[in-house]
């Protein structure tokens, strides 16, 4: 969370000397990032305060206003579109000229016909906040015509990111202690004492789920003056980016800022009866500070009176009970409430304040007193009020910090550096722990703002952090050699990347989320696992296949300027199992050819050539991966070109598919043709091939090309396993290398040209050693597959 | 003038012979061939003054220079077919202009992601660490509770976590341990590791991770590194020390690094790492927005209760993790500014790396 820290607040609890720039580094090295230094008043040169005295519509505009203005004596018209403008209410404005912190120069402008001389400004253009919420209204009180700087005085303000395990730091004291630790410099005594006897309380508390409130007081407090606050309240509060509302709303919000605890302020003679915090009966409603009404649900905390709910515990106040111009008796309330349930109500009702992002990290019951006594303090000083009431308290169980138990040299172990228990202990003073010695070791207790420390290990960092980590030397662990390995390397991944790469193949990472109506292409699974909340529709399940990720990829290719694109994925796809059960997520190896729109302009020669590369790529691949074998089966495949495909097997088991992308479905892709591949690919990296050595034949080989015909629907592979069925020992490979069709062959038949080596190990062949062989297989062929000789 | 200047013949013949001999390629030769025997050679010159000398001399003046001249005539023709031994007559008729530009073999490209987890990879296994990879679908209890982030912690909020829906009802189960998500972080791998195997422990684990938010500097699925060592004796110099080897292995040897506190639940010391801005090596720039540093990873020592989770005994092993976005490291390493342009898959951006 961030937080704005203004260096003028913050020396009202310690002593600094420094520049921002320099708290702002020791802060970041420490824990607390600083994220910006804001300069508030650099560059409001020209900027004066102006009196809204009229407000209109502009003809013809539902938003813009044409504002009339008293700029001292003077009279100036401008045009403004925030939301929030009424007359009576002090406003920046910055004339015709003016250069804005943000570089932009203002100037004389016409919206709509109407004359706008200059600009009235928000927060965010002035640099004081990060969020437009309309123009920077400074109150009613005051003289217009000066500038704006002697309103608002020139400041440097800490944009600090807190971790979310300190929300105690959300607030100035909280950062004046880090920087108290650092520099080794006390707190200023900052407080003075409230007045506390103004008898018994008026008002009872009961807390009916104490398991979601931990303490609540309670504070009344009689003849209050609810009015704008006094100037240095509002300034302090404009500088970090707050809104002033009135004295009593501001003092809550001033010392929640000062203290880090969540207050509030509820109008006494508002409330019926005493304070009951409970659950939220189902369907009971509160409208809210915000305007809003909301229906709460039983998880849901409340604060409420005999009438019902009055707030929304740690959350938001209700309307009915809000401070007003003419409440005189408030009562104050601070309390601790169960963080994981303000978090949940808060998300529940898409509701977050100031109050929730606190009490959600978890705050300590100890900071309650601390910020409501301030409260009080402040009601009494700014606003009149009397004496408080007795407080009204509950808290069954005081939360008090336990001291942890260090053995001796174990922060120095843990750091790896030579840091003395000597040195830990003033290091965890400074931090404001107490520290007492113990046999063996120490003994610390962490201050009562924290909860976030509570083993020896949390001291670890706690001494780390503050001496800074940059000085600790650098080595290396382990002197002792890890067991076996337990999990598989990935290193056949890369072997098959490289193997792809080497093909021409370009890798591509395709995203893992797929429309619920995806066509099915391919021959793996097609239930798919749904998103409870995806970021889109059309991206609300997961993929079970590479093949339409990689076809859209190779479309998107080609119609952004890169057509003829060869891609390759490897990447996990998730096929469902039972409810509860975590999915099987084989990688699967995906590769794309794109060929080119339909037409002439891609033969059919082509779309073979790119076909068989796929395959022989494949085929190659496994081949040196893997000791198993890629078998394939010229079938119809969903999804690919029914004659055009085949489905894959690895070892015996279903594994992919491959072939021409259906016209059916390309043309729903918007893609030209294209030839496409997928393997899964865990048996072949389960199935590591171990190279054998094999003598290289010292006797030559003989070479024969073998050309036959056989009947037109013959698929080449039965050829080839004729010829390896005979078995003939000297029979080397088998290559195919032509397939013919035309004149020079009979019609219905297609001649196929083998190359077949022969060769043996152990002596050079015969030509009449190898003719025999060739006869047999050519009588084979002719048996089998009805195979003639062609001349 | 008188014709007293005279060529010296011998003279001139053992320069031509000698210069010939060195000719280095058929345009130098071409060019002696001119010199020596072209209509402006000292030899011409000297065979057309023979007519200016008397009778009795002129006979065997001509015979001297036309010896010179033959001599000169063999030598040229003789370094001609020096020129062209190993070509031969192929030299001329089949030469082929091996000026003109290579052909390159045809090959692919890694995507620039691989390339830096190939980096990181080896970088790592060089100090001794297994690679491991995990799953991407992860339950509730391994992306969040044994990580030391219980249900309703404020730390969950960060994660943008996407959840798997109810094959059946289509609604999440946000509260029983057996939901699954999208794993969200590497980090999960840090309990299956050490539920697999007793320390010594190191080990990294690259892959895929998912959140819900996509603009320049996110997309919804992306890739992070995780490491983790648990041993006995394990420090947090030794994670500096691990890091700062890292950081120089990754992005070079002038790289400095620096350690700042942070805050994760599953660590405690818990770190934030930067390293020293790769632009501008510090002084301040657009990249590391005048600081001089660059994030580039979360780390600290394992939490005692993720060690516990993980089934080993945190009085006697300590260890250390981090965790680093790979892609972000592509960016930085690449100069990519849109981390969508890397998941376009655009094959003329894969092309460049």
């Amino acid at each position: 969370m961030t937080l704005r820290i203004s260096m003028e607040w913050l020396q009202e609890y310690i002593e600094l000397a420094e520049q921002a720039e320099e708290l702002a580094e020791a802060l970041t090295l420490s824990g607390t990032e600083v994220e910006q230094i804001v300069d508030l008043g650099v560059g409001w040169d020209g900027v004066v305060v102006a009196r809204i005295v009229e407000a209109r519509l502009v003809p013809g505009s539902d938003h813009l206003k044409v504002l009339q203005l008293e700029v001292g004596e003077d009279r100036v018209q401008v045009v403004s579109g925030a939301p929030n403008i009424a007359a009576g209410d002090l406003v920046p404005l910055a004339p015709p000229g003016t250069k804005l912190p943000n570089g932009m120069t203002v100037g004389a402008r016409k919206f709509m016909q109407t004359a706008s001389e200059g600009m009235v400004l928000s927060a965010l253009e002035l640099g004081i906040s990060s969020e437009h919420d309309g123009i920077l209204v400074l109150g009613q009180e005051g003289e217009s015509g000066v500038p704006l700087s002697e309103l608002m005085p020139r400041d440097r303000v800490l944009v600090v990111e807190t971790t979310s395990n300190r929300p105690d730091l959300l607030c100035h004291l909280g950062i004046a202690r880090e920087l108290a630790a650092i520099y080794d410099r006390p707190i200023k005594d900052w407080h003075g004492t409230p007045r506390e006897d103004g008898g018994p309380s008026p008002i009872g508390v009961e807390i009916l789920d104490d398991d979601l409130c931990a303490r609540y007081q309670a504070r009344h407090l009689d003849g209050v003056s609810v009015g704008p606050s006094p100037s240095w309240m509002q300034r302090r509060l404009r500088a970090v980016g707050q809104r002033p509302i009135s004295n009593a709303v501001d003092a809550a919000n001033y010392a929640m800022l000062e203290t880090g605890q969540p207050l509030h302020v509820f109008d006494y003679d508002k409330l019926k009866g005493g304070i009951v915090v409970r659950r939220a009966l189902g369907g009971e409603q509160l409208l809210a500070l915000d305007g809003k009404t909301r229906t709460l649900t039983p998880e849901m905390l409340v604060i409420a009176d005999e009438a019902g709910p009055i707030a929304l515990a740690g959350i938001i106040g209700g309307l009915d009970s809000a401070v007003s111009a003419t409440t005189s008796k408030v009562v104050v309330e601070a309390a601790n409430f169960l963080g994981t349930n303000v978090r949940a109500t808060s998300r529940k009702l898409a509701l977050r304040t100031d109050a929730s992002t606190r009490f959600e990290k978890q705050l300590h019951p100890e900071l309650v007193p601390m910020g409501s006594r301030r409260v009080v303090e402040l009601l009494q000083d700014i606003a009149e009020a009397g004496p408080a009431a007795e407080v009204a308290e509950v808290y069954a169980h005081p939360m008090r910090n336990q001291p942890i138990a260090v053995r001796p040299g174990f922060v120095g172990e843990v750091l790896g550096d030579a840091v003395g228990d000597a040195e830990v202990e003033r290091d965890l003073r400074r931090l404001g722990f107490k520290v007492e010695a113990a046999e063996p070791g120490l003994r610390a207790t962490p201050p009562p703002y924290r909860l976030d420390v509570k083993e020896p290990v949390d001291l670890v960092e706690e001494v780390g952090r503050l001496r800074g980590y940059n000085s600790i030397p650098s080595t290396l662990p382990g002197r002792r050699l890890p067991v076996a390995r337990v999990m598989p390397a990935p290193d056949v991944e890369w072997a098959a990347k490289d193997i792809a790469v080497g093909a021409g193949f370009d890798e591509v990472i395709v995203q893992s989320f797929v429309a619920p109506d995806e066509p099915r292409v391919g021959s793996f699974p097609t239930t798919r696992l749904r998103l409870a909340n995806p970021m889109a529709s059309d991206q609300s399940t997961m993929r079970t296949t590479l093949l339409p990720g990689l076809a859209r990829v190779l479309a998107h290719n080609a119609a952004s300027g890169a057509p003829g694109a060869r891609v390759f994925e490897l990447g996990h796809v998730f096929w469902p199992r039972e409810a509860g059960e975590l999915p099987e997520e084989p990688r699967l190896l995906g590769l794309g050819i794109h060929l080119g729109a339909s037409g002439p302009q891609v033969s059919p020669a082509a779309v073979r050539t790119a076909l068989l590369e796929l395959k022989g790529t494949l085929q190659m691949l496994v081949g040196r991966l893997s000791s198993i074998e890629l078998e394939s089966e010229q079938v119809e495949v969903p999804g690919l070109h029914p004659g055009r495909s085949l489905r894959l097997r690895l070892a015996g088991q279903e594994a992919g598919a491959l072939g021409q992308l259906h016209p059916e479905i390309a043309a729903g892709f918007e893609s030209d043709i294209v030839v496409v591949a997928e393997l899964n690919f865990e048996p072949v990296a389960a199935n590591p091939r171990l190279p054998r050595a094999e003598a290289v034949s010292r006797h030559p080989a003989v070479l024969r090309d073998l050309a036959i015909t056989v009947p037109e629907l013959t698929p080449a592979r039965d050829a080839i396993n004729t010829i390896l069925g005979v078995s003939e020992v000297i029979l080397r490979s088998v290559d195919l290398y032509d397939e013919y069709r035309g004149r020079q062959v009979d019609p219905g038949r297609k001649g196929l040209t083998f190359r077949l080596t022969f060769q043996a190990g152990d002596r050079t062949l015969t030509g009449e050693e190898v003719s025999a062989a060739e006869a047999r297989i050519l009588h084979s062929l002719k048996a089998e597959i009805d195979a003639l000789p062609r001349a | 003038m008188t014709s007293d200047h005279r060529l010296d013949l011998e003279q001139h013949q053992k320069e031509a012979l000698e210069q010939i001999a060195a000719a280095p390629d058929a345009r130098a030769l071409e060019e002696l061939r001119i010199r020596f025997t072209g209509r402006k050679a000292p030899l011409s010159d000297e065979l057309s003054r023979l007519g200016t000398l008397p009778p009795e001399k002129r006979r065997e003046a001509g015979q001297r220079a036309n010896t010179v001249k033959r001599a000169i005539n063999e030598a040229l023709d003789k370094r001609v077919q020096e020129l062209r031994v190993g070509g031969g007559a192929l030299a001329g008729a089949e030469a082929i202009d091996l000026t003109f530009p290579g052909t390159p073999p045809r090959r692919g490209h890694l995507h620039p992601v691989s390339l830096v987890m190939r980096d990181m990879e080896d970088i790592f296994r060089g100090l001794g660490y297994d690679v491991a990879r995990g799953p991407e679908v992860d339950t509730d209890y391994y992306s969040f509770e044994a990580l030391n982030i219980p249900k309703g912690h404020p730390a969950r909020d960060g994660f943008d976590t996407f959840f798997i829906a109810d094959q059946e009802t289509g609604e999440p189960d946000f509260t029983a341990e057996t939901n699954l998500v999208l794993r969200p972080h590497t980090s999960p791998m840090q309990i299956r590791v050490m539920e697999q195997q007793p320390p010594p422990i190191k080990a990294v684990f690259p892959g895929k991770v998912f959140r819900r938010d996509s603009d320049a500097t996110h997309v919804p699925m992306f890739h992070q590194l995780e490491g983790l060592a648990v041993d006995e004796g394990i420090t947090v110099a030794d994670l500096r020390g691990t890091l700062e080897y890292f950081a120089r292995a990754m992005f070079g040897e002038e790289r400095k690094i620096r350690l700042r506190p942070d805050h994760f639940p599953f660590t405690e010391p818990s770190l934030e790492v930067h390293v020293s801005c790769l632009v501008c090596d510090g002084k301040g720039c657009g990249l590391c927005r005048q600081s001089g540093w660059i994030e580039i990873l979360g780390a600290g020592m394992v939490h005692p209760n993720v060690l516990r989770f993980g089934g080993i005994d945190p009085d006697r092993y300590r260890g250390f993790a981090f965790g680093m976005g790979i892609d972000r490291i592509a960016m930085l390493k690449y100069g990519i500014d849109d981390m969508r342009a890397m998941f376009e898959n655009d094959v003329r951006f894969v092309r460049q790396f």
